[in-house]
């Protein structure tokens, strides 16, 4: 355990020594910066046409919304697709990690599965719907099962990654002190690859999303996707406006807590934000 | 500059190359073993999935549709449509990159405005694209630089505001002009990260235009793969989606192969 708290220390010594003006330009966003955005939205209040159809003004976003509250709607799409999402992440995750440390922890099964899962890897998610469907019919758990597969490839790829570059040190230090089994698996190999998944999360999530979203798109099986479409063929553009907000909201609070999760997990493990 | 840069690259050019992984065998035997495992029950006559066509049938589905002439109009589509999107989210990304990066007052006034507009997933604004361009391969192309565009600046920016201060001590002794600065010590700084974010643009850019087409305009393989599937022509279906794999593996191949010719010293960062 002294390799990442050195790596930790090192990290705030050369911070001290002046890097920190890099650090925060990167890091820590103004929130002055969300100035053009409000300028923005304001001019559209004000100059824009409530009749105009491609860009209808804000507060009748708002309007549309508090209809589809009204009438009971909102709180079912949100939660159809919420379901999909999380459940097809969280399946992703788990199968990823598994999966990942197989591979990670053998050559040759890497080698062999590399081709393979580099190809799954590029192809764009949304593709698999149509293929999915031919194959397995329509229902939530073909939904899930579509997210699930599209979200999976950055966990493994991340968790893998992370096994094969943890340090020869590291691994040599569990040889002397002759940890195996529990021990082993708690102390060296989770500290090695938490960040490594971790990462893999942050870039799985914003994929499961999207897949989620086009599921609903193409088969029109409820959820806010769905509606969006509906609204579009409709011309209802505020409700369209009004549904994207709340799209926008959903993907703002995932990425809000997958970031605090991330900080809470690798300073348990006294990682720090080790990359 | 140029005269004295040259010499070095020659240099490391090739030692790069040299570099190169030993041919991957196992993987080569991995995807013959799937192959033949796909294609063993229909010789055996077992049936199977319904609608898992056997390689060989995807192999012929796909010369049929080269030979019928509706593979090359689709691919050419999605082709135009992905790479005309990205170049113009390169250079507008990259040169906006640029200024936010070398200007601390501008990216304080507007970095967090971009973060906001990147965290969104850009796939809710296909109907918003619809009604505004209608079937038209432009919904395609301004919906994809909307998506890719924030990720190439955010990163350009990052990379830029990153460089080591000596860079630019160097550049100020050396009484660069600001021309000069720029292309020969900030761009290359920020290369790494620039080119991640290049990559990564591209695989957005694919995804957004296969998805428009898929639900919106009636072209490109995207539109292709779901009328198959609607029709129920699965062997025609499958030569799509692996079409669009290909083309995933290729553009993605000549960037990475473009930027080692282009930065021979820079490093490419992770594969993420």
């Amino acid at each position: 355990m002294t390799a990442p708290v050195q790596a930790g220390s090192l990290r705030h010594r050369r911070t001290a020594l002046g890097v920190r003006r890099r650090r925060r330009s990167a890091g820590e966003l103004s929130p002055l910066g969300l100035i053009p955005l409000a300028v923005l939205f304001v001019l559209w209040q004000l100059m824009g046409d409530p009749r105009s159809i491609p860009f209808p003004p804000p507060s009748t976003w708002g309007v549309a919304l508090g209809l589809l509250l009204e009438r009971g709607v909102l709180g079912g799409l949100i939660s159809t697709t919420a379901m999909t999402f999380l459940v097809g992440l969280l399946i992703a995750v788990a199968v990823g990690i598994v999966v990942g440390i197989a591979i990670g922890s053998n050559r040759i099964l890497d080698q062999a599965t590399s081709p393979i899962f580099e190809f799954l890897r590029i192809l764009p998610g949304p593709i698999i719907v149509p293929v999915a469907i031919i194959l397995f019919g329509i229902g939530p758990a073909v939904n899930i099962g579509i997210v699930a597969f599209a979200a999976v490839w950055p966990v493994v790829f991340n968790t893998t990654t992370s096994l094969r570059t943890m340090s020869r040190t590291r691994r040599e230090v569990a040889r002397t002190l002759n940890i195996s089994g529990v021990a082993w698996f708690r102390k060296f190999l989770l500290p090695s690859i938490v960040p490594g998944i971790a990462i893999g999360i942050r870039v799985a999530a914003p994929i499961a999303l999207v897949v989620t979203l086009s599921v609903e798109f193409i088969t029109g099986s409820g959820g806010i996707g769905s509606e969006l479409l509906l609204r579009q063929r409709q011309y209802d553009s505020a409700s369209v406006y009004g549904l994207i907000l709340v799209v926008g909201a959903i993907a703002l609070i995932v990425n809000a807590v997958l970031l605090g999760l991330e900080r809470l997990f690798l300073r348990g493990w006294g990682i720090g934000g080790a990359r | 500059m140029t005269v004295a840069e040259q010499p070095r690259i020659h240099r490391t050019a090739p030692r790069r190359r040299i570099r190169i992984e030993p041919f991957n065998w196992p993987g080569l035997v991995a995807v013959v073993l799937i192959l033949l495992l796909w294609q063993l029950p229909t010789w055996l006559g077992i049936q199977t999935l319904q609608y898992l066509s056997s390689p060989v049938a995807i192999i012929a589905a796909f010369f049929e549709l080269i030979t019928t002439g509706a593979l090359l109009p689709a691919l050419a589509h999605t082709l135009t449509a992905v790479v005309v999107a990205w170049a113009i989210s390169v250079v507008v990304g990259v040169t906006f990159g640029a200024i936010l990066g070398n200007s601390r007052s501008l990216a304080t006034y507007t970095l967090a405005s971009i973060e906001v507009l990147r965290a969104l997933p850009t796939i809710a604004f296909v109907p918003v694209a619809m009604l505004l361009f209608g079937f038209s391969i432009d919904a395609a192309i301004v919906l994809a630089v909307f998506g890719t565009v924030w990720p190439v600046i955010v990163n350009t920016a990052a990379g830029t505001a990153g460089i080591h201060p000596r860079l630019r001590e160097v550049a100020r002794s050396m009484r660069l002009s600001r021309w000069a600065f720029m292309w020969k010590i900030v761009l290359p700084a920020a290369a790494p990260q620039i080119l991640v974010a290049a990559r990564l643009g591209m695989a957005v850019a694919m995804i957004l235009v296969i998805i428009t087409e898929m639900v919106g305009i009636p072209y490109g393989l995207g539109y292709a793969v779901v009328r198959s599937q609607e029709s129920l022509r699965a062997d025609w279906m499958w030569a799509y989606v692996f079409t669009i794999g290909l083309v995933g593996v290729i553009l993605n191949a000549l960037i990475v192969y473009g930027m080692k010719a282009l930065l021979p010293g820079a490093r490419l960062g992770g594969k993420r």
